[in-house]
């Protein structure tokens, strides 16, 4: 009860011109991102982060949510009609989606995808609102002890889920973390790793190297790939007939269940969940023979399930300050940025400033809904933009971006390399999300592994002793093991659908 | 033989290695700052040290076949140009300024990308120039070198 009652608070904050206008260009420039061809939702926030930076906290994250939920949106418009997946969780909604837009009904998958994104996205800010406050509240009987296990049993199971070699994924891991502690460390104020360069005192810059990674490789990858313009198909009617509705309805709401219920546990990502939506619908139709052809409910349900486990995802963001995926790590960075605490204290200290966010999502999902029904030719006319133009304007977008950060230089040439070295991982398989989810939790984690150790004068069994801490491990055997089976599944049926490993 | 022994993977077990050797001298160069053993700012590099080395090992004797090929010709130039306007352009901009080196590069990365006319590649490359100047200097307020501009 009391969070309906900040939730309305959180409201009256949002519903003000100018908070309005914050979510609004959120959305919108979420969405123009996120429709451009092999950006997805990561990059989307990576590239705009450094814009954001002028705003207040409030308004900056409510902007940054806005961005994320508008490319998640954005990214199944290239899904469906160009067949190009924006990230991983979006391959199943090639598989029906894009026979739909080349039977004239592109128009009708996407308004079913965004209806579909509604009401999963508003299923997991519900779930949200009712989950997050007692998570955080339970969350602050936590210590030290329990927030290194906890933390050390999400990278474990995210390890093991990246769909390539365990021991590139833990390197990657181990690599990310290396690169956290360049700079000044935490006890002592001795600086680490700066081997004699002045640069290195300050540690690096997390946005640059996220700006490298995912926007400088994607350019690269999109250089060698050959990206010109791809020809779309085209859209007739945007809105979706009684019978496309009919058919999708349940499809939506399993998926919202499935993908909400399931996200919220460490280990199942939104790939996972969209896969075992398109397979639970495939599986219980009366017509199993026309997915992969052209079935809305196979567009429907893997949709609404990608959009569930995604607003799930902030419930670990926003109670423990774990985050669930790379695009909710770069979340939590820019939380940092903005010098909030994520986690329970969050709830605390930044309670109005939570709500009003929370309330911004549910509000930006409603603008996402209005607006971009009628804009969906619109959208798919920005898919036209070449590569030739694109391509440019990402590449300074981001150099301009990683400077502003902190007005460096050396944070641009960071952002170069980091941009050489993706495109090298990607080549060659190296997982860059345990190394981006370490590099975020890496200050994090080693303080509460310093503290836990210095109460305990030094023993280890610290982490095995305390009830809730022991109880999390006892946990994290079980879900390493249904993360495992979840992780192969899913794995077995991207290179089934796709004929490749991808990450996820 | 030798390629085989050197495989991409091995290569970057080897460079796990090094890293993680690298960290664990590190941590040895930091120890005299600690408390103890567990606690200070040697004891995350020291074990990470170890864990990179360990894993490393772990993926030297991983059998995994991964065909890569790299791009050539045109391809190959036009990444390692672009990258290359990118670094110029980083040292550019403190010697002329944020106006003349931004466009310079967005011309060069448009036509080596783009492949368009001369006279197209100018004008987009100044309207690009200016969009960024109003939304990360007269909006986003960044100090960029403003030799000229």
């Amino acid at each position: 009860m009391e969070s309906i009652l900040y939730l309305l608070h959180g409201f009256s904050e949002v519903l003000t011109p100018f908070n309005l206008l914050i979510v609004l260009l959120g959305s919108l420039l979420g969405t123009v991102v996120g429709v451009l061809p092999g950006l997805g939702p990561t990059s989307a926030i990576a590239i705009l982060l450094p814009m954001t930076t002028i705003l207040d906290p409030t308004q900056g994250i409510m902007m940054m949510a806005g961005i994320y939920y508008g490319s998640m949106y954005g990214g199944s418009t290239t899904a469906i009609l160009m067949n190009i997946p924006g990230e991983s969780s979006s391959v199943p909604t090639t598989l029906d989606g894009y026979p739909l837009a080349k039977m004239g009904k592109g128009g009708a998958a996407l308004g079913v995808a965004a209806i579909g994104s509604f009401l999963a996205g508003s299923i997991g800010l519900i779930g949200l609102v009712l989950f997050a406050p007692i998570l955080a509240d339970q969350a602050l009987k936590f210590g030290p002890p329990e927030y290194f296990t906890l933390m050390l049993i999400a990278l474990l199971i995210l390890f093991n889920m990246t769909g390539f070699s365990l021991a590139k994924s833990i390197i990657m891991g181990l690599f990310g973390f290396l690169i956290s502690l360049v700079g000044i460390g935490i006890s002592s104020g001795v600086p680490r790793f700066h081997f004699g360069f002045d640069a290195l005192l300050g540690g690096f810059e997390m946005i640059s190297i996220i700006i490298g990674l995912f926007a400088i490789t994607e350019v690269l990858k999109g250089l060698e790939e050959n990206r010109v313009r791809i020809k779309h198909e085209k859209i007739k009617n945007v809105y979706p007939n009684k019978d496309d509705m009919k058919k999708s309805m349940f499809p939506i709401l399993r998926g919202s269940l499935l993908g909400f219920f399931l996200g919220i546990l460490p280990g199942v990502s939104a790939t996972i969940t969209s896969f075992l939506s398109y397979d639970v619908e495939k599986k219980i139709s009366k017509h199993p023979e026309k997915f992969g052809k052209g079935a809305i409910e196979g567009v429907a349900g893997p949709e609404s399930a990608n959009n569930a486990t995604s607003s799930g995802g902030f419930i670990p963001l926003l109670a423990l300050g774990i985050p669930a995926s790379p695009p909710l790590a770069i979340l939590l960075a820019a939380l940092m940025i903005y010098g909030l605490t994520p986690g329970p204290v969050l709830f605390e200290q930044n309670s109005q400033m939570v709500w009003t966010v929370i309330a911004s999502m549910f509000i930006g999902n409603i603008i996402l809904l209005i607006l971009n029904l009628p804009l969906i030719g619109l959208w798919a006319k920005l898919t036209e933009v070449p590569f030739g133009i694109l391509g440019p304007i990402i590449l300074m977008v981001s150099i301009l971006g990683a400077y502003s950060v902190r007005n460096s230089m050396f944070d641009v040439v960071v952002a170069i390399i980091f941009g050489i070295l993706g495109y090298f991982f990607h080549k060659y398989q190296w997982p860059i999300i345990p190394f981006v989810l370490c590099l975020v939790l890496g200050p994090k984690m080693e303080s509460s592994f310093i503290q836990s150790l210095e109460i305990s004068s030094g023993n280890w069994l610290i982490f095995f002793e305390r009830p809730i801490s022991l109880t999390l491990l006892l946990l994290a055997a079980v879900l390493i093991i249904v993360s495992i089976f979840l992780t192969k599944r899913t794995k077995k049926r991207i290179k089934q659908e796709t004929g490749e490993h991808m990450e996820f | 033989m030798g390629t085989k022994f050197l495989s991409p993977d091995r290569i970057g077990a080897f460079v796990a290695i090094i890293l993680g050797g690298l960290s664990i001298f590190e941590a040895i160069r930091l120890y005299p700052y600690g408390n103890n053993l567990l606690t200070g700012d040697h004891t995350f590099p020291g074990i990470i040290g170890v864990l990179l080395i360990l894993a490393g090992g772990m993926l030297l004797f991983e059998r995994k076949k991964n065909e890569v090929v790299l791009p050539k010709g045109r391809k190959a130039f036009m990444m390692v140009a672009s990258i290359g306007s990118l670094l110029i352009y980083s040292l550019l901009i403190k010697y002329i300024g944020y106006f003349f080196s931004t466009v310079l590069t967005f011309l060069f990365l448009i036509k080596i990308i783009g492949s368009y006319r001369w006279i197209f590649s100018i004008v987009i490359a100044t309207i690009l120039t200016t969009a960024l100047y109003l939304l990360f200097i007269v909006l986003l307020k960044t100090p960029f070198p403003s030799l000229l501009l």
